[in-house]
């Protein structure tokens, strides 16, 4: 097998997982990750060649994605793909069982849905991947001061849209 | 917030998404970008080689031409030194009129992540139109994406199609008069780098490529631009098509399908036939249908052997709106036929409502244009101005 084609498979194989929890984080569907992640390698495999050499291809297929994500949300014009009726909140028990747990994933998951593309974008960035400002300012081809305004701007409005989620976060926050 | 624990949601969230092996997907969406790339990397070296030559023009106007436009004409902001354009000996000088008027677009991008991101700039980009003996005009300016990658000009040469993003994000495709005026946004939502607008001879119908990333295989659409209404293809969704030729007689529309394979079609989308020996377990990779003769009897493509492709081989890794062809075939046994090129390369075909062909080649430091007439016998040649040879052609009119 060509050398180029064997190291762009290992490419694949090591970092198709990775590429699909933040792509499914950015979308909230299961389809349109494996849309937006398969996209982003084809373009990296067009790229290859000189991608290979730099050590860069993941930064490469990252970058892609988040503005191929953007992109397909201002062409959508729809932005909420996820379910966006948030579930009520359940109240007591201050350790969360299985079903609390599954719950508060759905929140989360609408609330996302209720943010921007790019708002979407910055959370999963600086509190998902770790980036550090600069780092998410550079991928998504912005400046720091806009991350920090996006990132304040999307817990925000994380506040706003699912309160029963900022309020556990708040009493989880305040316990420790 | 406590930023903790919501990193810990994230990453159970996360958890929720069910790994797929995504390698075969990735390679077959690459070979289809790849599409709109290949072969223009010999236009670029083209470029590059006259650059270092240095050599003077040598464009041989017919006497009875018409005689250049005035000085103050602009000319096409391609900067290289001039090219020499070798003729053939025996070869007849073409005139003006013999070979209709060729449109020219660009070739590149500015910024090629624009292409790899789906986005779109401001900066924009010219169409021109030369015939021989006369100076290259600018025909009307568009986005340079489009001009790149997806103009097309009607067969009458009035008018230009292309696909454009408006200020909500939203690619549509949009008709003008062929000097910009008149210009009328047609349908939105339509691919802009798979499926360029594609003329039907009476230069009135557009076939075009529904584009609805999130919702699967979107539909293939015939418009009417008179009564701006469209007829959808009906069937199969998924036909993966990119590049497509409409052939003169109305009958036929030859288009490169999913994996590699060539499939003609009727104007209602049903599908009439395949030609042989291409993609799937065929000898011939198809990477786009360039053009195609009246009768659909004959199509240039671009077509690779099976198995010379992937990272750094087979289509470059150009961008330009594919309309070069490296081999005209037979739609019928899909076998391929000679042209008489003179030993030159062979760089893009385009078919006239006659029969007769444009044929580009590589000649020497420079491109000529011939004029093959519908039996394959060469007409006559013309060597391109040089401003024009890193340019490629979008169409070939009257």
């Amino acid at each position: 097998m060509d050398f180029l084609v064997s190291e762009f498979d290992s490419f694949v194989r090591s970092r198709t997982s990775a590429l699909l929890r933040s792509a499914y984080l950015l979308t909230g569907d299961q389809h349109l990750a494996e849309d937006l992640v398969q996209s982003a390698l084809a373009r990296t495999h067009r790229a290859w060649s000189r991608l290979h050499d730099s050590g860069n291809a993941e930064a490469y297929t990252r970058k892609t994605m988040y503005h191929l994500q953007v992109s397909w949300w201002r062409r959508r014009r729809v932005p909420e793909s996820m379910p966006g009726v948030l579930p009520e909140p359940r109240g007591g028990d201050p350790v969360p069982d299985h079903a609390q747990q599954t719950a508060l994933r759905f929140t989360l998951r609408a609330a996302l849905a209720k943010l921007s593309a790019k708002q979407r974008a910055v959370l999963v960035l600086r509190f998902f991947e770790d980036r550090t400002e600069a780092q998410t300012a550079e991928l998504l081809g912005v400046t720091v001061g806009t991350v920090k305004s996006q990132t304040a701007r999307a817990l925000a409005r994380l506040r706003t849209v699912a309160p029963e989620l900022a309020e556990l976060y708040a009493s989880e926050g305040a316990t420790r | 917030m406590n930023e903790e624990r919501l990193r810990r949601d994230l990453a159970e969230l996360a958890d929720e998404v069910t790994m797929v092996d995504l390698r075969e997907r990735s390679l077959r969406m690459s070979r289809r970008l790849g599409i709109q790339r290949a072969l223009a990397s010999s236009v670029a070296v083209l470029v590059v080689v006259g650059a270092i030559t240095g050599a003077a023009v040598a464009v041989r106007p017919h006497p009875d031409g018409p005689a250049p436009l005035p000085a103050d004409t602009p000319s096409p902001p391609v900067s290289v030194t001039p090219n020499v354009p070798v003729l053939s000996s025996s070869a007849v000088a073409l005139r003006a009129g013999q070979l209709g008027r060729i449109v020219y677009g660009p070739l590149d991008v500015t910024d090629r992540t624009v292409l790899e991101t789906d986005q779109q700039t401001t900066v924009p980009a010219d169409l021109w139109s030369w015939q021989p003996g006369v100076a290259p005009s600018r025909l009307l300016s568009l986005p340079e994406v489009a001009a790149v990658a997806n103009a097309t000009v009607s067969p009458d040469g009035r008018r230009i199609a292309w696909v454009e993003m408006d200020d909500n994000g939203v690619w549509g495709l949009v008709v003008a008069n062929a000097d910009g005026s008149d210009k009328s946004w047609m349908v939105s939502q339509v691919n802009h780098l798979c499926l360029a607008p594609t003329w039907s001879p009476d230069s009135r119908r557009l076939l075009f490529w529904e584009n609805l990333p999130d919702v699967g295989p979107g539909r293939y659409g015939v418009l009417d631009t008179a009564t701006k209404t469209v007829r959808w293809w009906s069937g199969d969704r998924n036909r993966g098509g990119c590049y497509a030729a409409w052939s003169a007689d109305g009958g036929t529309i030859a288009m490169h399908t999913s994996d590699f394979t060539i499939t003609l079609y009727d104007v209602t989308g049903r599908k009439l036939r395949e030609v042989p020996d291409h993609g799937g377990f065929g000898a011939w990779l198809c990477f786009a249908v360039v053009s195609a003769s009246p009768d659909g009897s004959r199509l240039a493509v671009v077509r690779f052997a099976t198995g010379d492709d992937g990272p750094g081989k087979g289509p470059g890794d150009l961008p330009g709106q594919n309309l070069w062809a490296n081999a005209l075939i037979d739609s019928r046994t899909g076998k391929e036929i000679t042209l008489p090129l003179g030993g030159r390369e062979l760089l893009q075909v385009f078919f006239r409502a006659d029969g007769s062909m444009v044929v580009r080649v590589r000649s020497g430091h420079g491109t000529v244009l011939l004029l093959i007439d519908k039996a394959g016998r060469p007409v006559g040649e013309v060597g391109e101005p040089t401003e024009l040879t890193a340019m490629q052609i979008v169409g070939v009119t009257g």
